[in-house]
């Protein structure tokens, strides 16, 4: 029974994924208006169904006019890029670290496991902030170091994991026949941590795309104007006294996406891993 | 024990240095503090001379050392705009984040521990899949659109309840559910399985084989063994706390540290914000240690091995 509800929620978690992604792919011609077109005869229109509202603007427009679902709808393309990106960076980072730690122990795993300490004892999001302000803003830059301030939850968990394989007969085995370190990790422990990796990876996509808005809604993330959720959030903010949608949207449009995400990769660590359930999410507490 | 307490010391003493190190090595070597402070048409007799009397012009080492001894003595520089001392500053904003996080931790908590034992009692139950799902939902939230719907909501819509600033009870309404909404689903959903372990467990079943009343089997048997987890929980989501701290800050412009950093930071305030950064890590620090010897504490069975392996 159980179960069977925790497929729905990766069903539902899928569709809207999917939906993100249809929107990101397809935003030039789902699109009902230019992004970037303004018209000052048309700022501020409300949603439709409040007084003054039309269709041809259906979440109505921003102070310069611009139509708010059109942006929304390319504000996908920002957010689904730069959490997937990030994620990749951090992921290939963590795991890195994660399976030498692991595999070889001593002063490499000494060395590692401080730093994962050291990382994990950093509010993160000042770390990620001070990082960009002095790197400077940019979509390349945010990237980078969402990527490398994100390494440390992978490398936790990929190094207990390697550790656990280390010890088991067929690494053993693999070592006894002669095999060369790099290949037994590549070969023979690494894809035993791909389902745990993948289930990882897919639940931080989630919380980068969160980081990744909160930046930009500070204005240290993807500059004007280029529509992205979190600055459309950020400018919003400035008229949520007197225009409430222009920060309601962006915002939900980003709480639905994320909570798609974590339903998907949720479901997706019941179906490959059911055992797993509890590590992981001890895990992801950082 | 007496063991362990030293060797988490000495550890969480590694710790404060790492942290020292990347902070220094970021905003002194990754960036530049002198370019940023001049105008871009700066000839570079001006970049030397500033760089003098920052004191950046020596050696990286030696500036690292400097700046060692100087936070251990608490000293982290003036602030470059108001030439305030930046622990001053920090010190000054420090009551109002504790004040925040006391409060979201209470929220937080309050709302979680009860549903997560709840819906461990009643699993499978209705509450407890209304739980579940609130709990998914509430992960996948971003706290600072929250905090923006909140103040839409209670200060615009209602005027109810003040949109920013600290100061009465009522100012702090907003942000500590703002932030406590942060912090519950997840320990709600390890509140949840921490239960659901210790029900499992073959006391609870004897206990309930000899009859013992459901009240006193989860309060005093059950409740009590669960304590081990909860405390690990707290501790572990003190730094997830701070860094919603530093988000419910910015969002309802509460006179704290964090808010205080994010400013510094877009200002390249890098005294401040050297200062924030190590001081806010150190309190993490702290809190894990604390948390670290509470948990040996509760549980005499962890010791060294055991607890790290």
């Amino acid at each position: 029974m159980g179960s069977l509800r925790r497929l729905r929620f990766l069903a539902v978690g899928a569709s809207i994924v999917l939906l993100a992604v249809l929107c990101a792919v397809l935003a030039p011609w789902l699109a009902p208006h230019d992004p970037y077109l303004q018209a000052v005869s048309v700022r501020l229109i409300p949603p439709v169904w409040d007084a003054g509202g039309t269709w041809r603007h259906p979440l109505g427009t921003d102070p310069l006019g611009r139509d708010l679902l059109s942006r929304i709808i390319y504000g996908a393309q920002v957010s689904i890029s730069a959490g997937a990106l990030a994620v990749l960076v951090a992921m290939t980072l963590g795991v890195l670290m994660g399976l030498l730690a692991g595999y070889y122990g001593g002063g490499v795993d000494a060395i590692i496991s401080n730093l994962v300490n050291v990382m994990l004892a950093f509010p993160f999001l000042l770390l990620a902030l001070a990082a960009i302000a002095v790197v400077g803003p940019s979509f390349g830059n945010m990237i980078v170091v969402l990527g490398v301030t994100g390494w440390p939850v992978y490398t936790r968990v990929v190094r207990a994991e390697t550790l656990k394989y280390r010890e088991r007969e067929f690494v053993q085995a693999a070592r006894a026949l002669g095999l060369g370190s790099s290949r037994i990790i590549w070969a023979h422990v690494l894809p035993n941590l791909v389902n745990t990796i993948i289930v990882m990876a897919s639940l931080e996509v989630a919380r980068m795309i969160i980081l990744e808005s909160f930046l930009s809604f500070l204005g240290l993330g993807i500059q004007p104007p280029i529509p992205s959720w979190g600055a459309m959030l950020g400018e919003g903010r400035v008229y949520m006294l007197t225009h409430w949608w222009l920060a309601a949207f962006p915002g939900l449009a980003i709480f639905v996406t994320t909570l798609g995400i974590n339903l998907f990769g949720d479901g997706l660590r019941d179906v490959l891993d059911p055992h797993r359930v509890l590590t992981a999410a001890a895990a992801r507490t950082e | 024990m007496q063991v362990y307490v030293v060797h988490r010391l000495f550890q969480a003493l590694f710790v404060c240095l790492g942290i020292s190190l990347i902070t220094f090595l970021l905003l002194h070597v990754v960036g530049n503090p002198v370019l940023l402070l001049l105008p871009q048409d700066a000839s570079d007799a001006d970049v030397a001379l500033l760089k003098e009397k920052l004191g950046l012009a020596r050696p990286l080492w030696a500036q690292y050392l400097s700046f060692l001894s100087d936070a251990a003595r608490g000293d982290f520089g003036q602030s470059l705009f108001t030439q305030e001392s930046a622990l001053g500053l920090i010190l000054e904003r420090m009551p109002a984040t504790l004040e925040l996080t006391l409060a979201g931790m209470i929220v937080g908590l309050g709302i979680a521990i009860p549903l997560g034992v709840i819906s461990a009692i009643r699993r499978g139950s209705l509450t407890d899949r209304l739980c579940t799902v609130g709990a998914v939902a509430g992960q996948a939230m971003p706290i600072f659109w929250l905090g923006i719907m909140l103040i839409i909501l209670f200060a615009v819509k209602f005027r109810v309840l003040p949109a920013s600033g600290r100061g009465t009870l009522w100012h702090l309404i907003l942000p500590a559910i703002t932030l406590g909404a942060y912090l519950a689903p997840l320990t709600m959903r390890l509140t949840r399985s921490g239960m659901l372990d210790v029900l499992t467990q073959d006391y609870i079943r004897t206990a309930r084989a000899k009859g013992v009343a459901e009240r006193v089997l989860l309060f005093k048997h059950a409740l009590r063994n669960a304590a081990i987890p909860i405390v690990t929980i707290l501790g572990v989501q003190f730094g997830r706390l701070l860094g919603g701290a530093v988000v419910t800050e910015t969002v309802f412009a509460w006179p704290g540290v964090a808010s205080l950093a994010v400013k510094a930071i877009r200002t390249y305030d890098y005294p401040v914000v050297q200062g924030a950064v190590v001081l806010l890590a150190l309190l993490i620090v702290v809190a894990n240690l604390l948390t670290d010897i509470a948990i040996t504490y509760l549980d005499p069975r962890i010791r060294l091995g055991k607890a790290h392996g």
